[in-house]
């Protein structure tokens, strides 16, 4: 395990496409969004076992588990009636149908894998571009239904725990110099200084008049920049060793101890537990497996593991009890 | 058809123009067409203005040098009716066709948004730009150099096809 791990949980690649002479899906008739989606799934059949859920069949819960997943976005869910997801069986490959574009191919990674996950969505994209007929121009590229997306139609992501940089309030600054690289940064869980679990997203602006592998390149250069950032953040915490290790292994005691744990709570207290790997006071044994506990102990998640029909509060006896086994039989405080 | 503003040039570029109630095709060419300004009233302008900071990375700010409040028409897509008002005010567009119908808007916001308007990355399966022989042997150069043997086939094959294209004079 390097220090890279530590810092970046995941990538995530998406291509935008739409389907040629057809409105986009917010102007697209229930029957031509219904078509499109059938059309994606007979398409994807050659790639590999995809698993449909249509937004209008799905309920609450269960979209709501898939948004945490993070393998649809929240437009979907909330603002499209219409719209579809098709998973593959490892849940590494999404494809939305008809958010904000008609297909949305996307794949994601952990660690950081950009070639590796533009390599998997642009095979998607070849065969799907096969069967499809993308509305493209020369000039625009890929069109989209916003003119954001455009050319590419491709977004790379790249999720990145940054707490130092937070607590020392330097992220500010941080997401201005990443700006002049074209590149956005957002809050996984909120927006900047109260980004829930130090986790941030950062990705390109730009889709238009530069390749892919440009795109790409651009990405891991800006990525390099807030990796090194949050090291020298990281030294800096060390300042005051003594309150470091208090505040972690605090954190520590309570994650593995405390009988009730709201969303917030457990959050906070694992994402300083995540610090504390780096500084070698807590052995993780897989970091993969850290932030999957992370997404099982999401609201949505927490109620499904423990039945539909928990309360909140017994959702937070539930969580409590289950971060403190899942804990403790990967992670040890070594200080 | 020449163009039906200027008469001079041919036209390349279809809009639909509303005046007072009713709405009119015409016909540009590609100078008419970039000068062509979108009516906006005084209540879109302020609406604009409320929408210019939290738009999607700043997409409509760059509208903000298009404004004109001395025009009187406004782009109508023929094929899904959406107008430049709405792609103004949201940054959507409804269908392919507007990209043609708002092409001078398209290109103003998205040269400074995106730095280009020219797409150079991926091209889907099957298509080639006949105006775009010297990319195509550019990457060609590339794959040869890269060993990269599927896409030299491809790129050959798109080659081919416009060398036939001109030979046949098309």
């Amino acid at each position: 395990m390097n220090v890279l791990d530590n810092i970046i949980v995941s990538t995530r690649l998406r291509l935008a496409r739409n389907i040629a002479g057809l409105p986009f899906p917010h102007k697209l008739n229930e029957m031509s969004a219904r078509k499109i989606i059938d059309n994606v799934q007979n398409a994807l059949a050659p790639v590999d076992k995809f698993s449909r859920y249509d937004m209008n069949n799905l309920s609450a819960i269960d979209g709501t588990i898939l948004q945490e997943k993070h393998l649809i976005s929240l437009d979907l869910l909330k603002d499209c009636p219409f719209g579809s997801v098709l998973i593959s069986a490892d849940e590494n490959v999404s494809v939305m149908v008809n958010e904000e574009d008609h297909i949305r191919e996307q794949v994601i990674l952990s660690g950081l894998s950009l070639d590796q996950a533009y390599d998997r969505v642009n095979r998607i994209d070849d065969v799907l571009g096969k069967s499809l007929n993308f509305a493209f121009d020369g000039r625009f590229g890929y069109l989209t239904s916003c003119a954001t997306n455009l050319g590419t139609g491709m977004r790379a992501s790249v999720m990145m725990f940054l707490p130092a940089l937070t607590i020392q309030k330097m992220i500010d600054g941080c997401i201005n110099d990443v700006g002049l690289l074209n590149m956005t940064v957002r809050g996984v869980y909120g927006e900047g200084s109260d980004a829930e679990g130090y986790l941030y997203q950062v990705s390109n602006q730009r889709s238009l008049g530069m390749k892919e592998t440009d795109i790409i390149d651009s990405v891991n250069g800006a990525i390099n920049h807030i990796v090194d950032a949050e090291l020298k953040a990281r030294q800096l915490l060390m300042r005051n060793e003594d309150r470091l290790k208090d505040e972690i292994c605090r954190a520590w005691g309570i994650v593995t101890n405390a009988y009730r744990l709201s969303t917030e709570e457990a959050m906070r207290y694992l994402a300083l537990v995540r610090l504390g790997q780096h500084y070698g006071y807590i052995d993780v044994s897989d970091l993969n497996v850290f932030q999957k506990l992370i997404t099982d102990c999401q609201p949505a998640n927490m109620q499904k593991s423990g039945g539909y029909s928990m309360s909140a509060d017994e959702r937070d006896v539930l969580r409590a009890r289950h971060i403190a086994t899942a804990l403790t039989s990967f992670c040890k405080k070594t200080v | 058809m020449k163009c039906t503003n200027c008469g001079l040039h041919e036209a390349t570029t279809e809009v639909m123009v509303r005046r007072n109630n009713h709405v009119e095709k015409m016909f540009l060419c590609g100078e008419c067409a970039k000068n062509f300004r979108p009516d906006m009233g005084f209540d879109s302008f302020d609406m604009l203005n409320k929408l210019i900071n939290g738009s999607p990375m700043g997409l409509l700010s760059s509208f903000g040098n298009l404004f004109d409040t001395h025009a009187s028409r406004t782009l109508i897509c023929p094929d899904c009716k959406t107008t430049s008002e709405e792609f103004i005010k949201s940054g959507f567009v409804g269908c392919s066709k507007c990209y043609k119908v708002f092409e001078p808007l398209v290109v103003q916001s998205v040269k400074k948004l995106q730095q280009s308007d020219r797409h150079v990355g991926k091209t889907p399966y099957g298509y080639f730009d006949e105006t775009d022989e010297d990319r195509l042997k550019a990457e060609l150069k590339d794959a040869v150099d890269n060993g990269d043997y599927g896409k030299i086939v491809e790129l050959s094959e798109k080659l081919k096809k416009i060398v036939n294209n001109k030979r046949e004079g098309n």
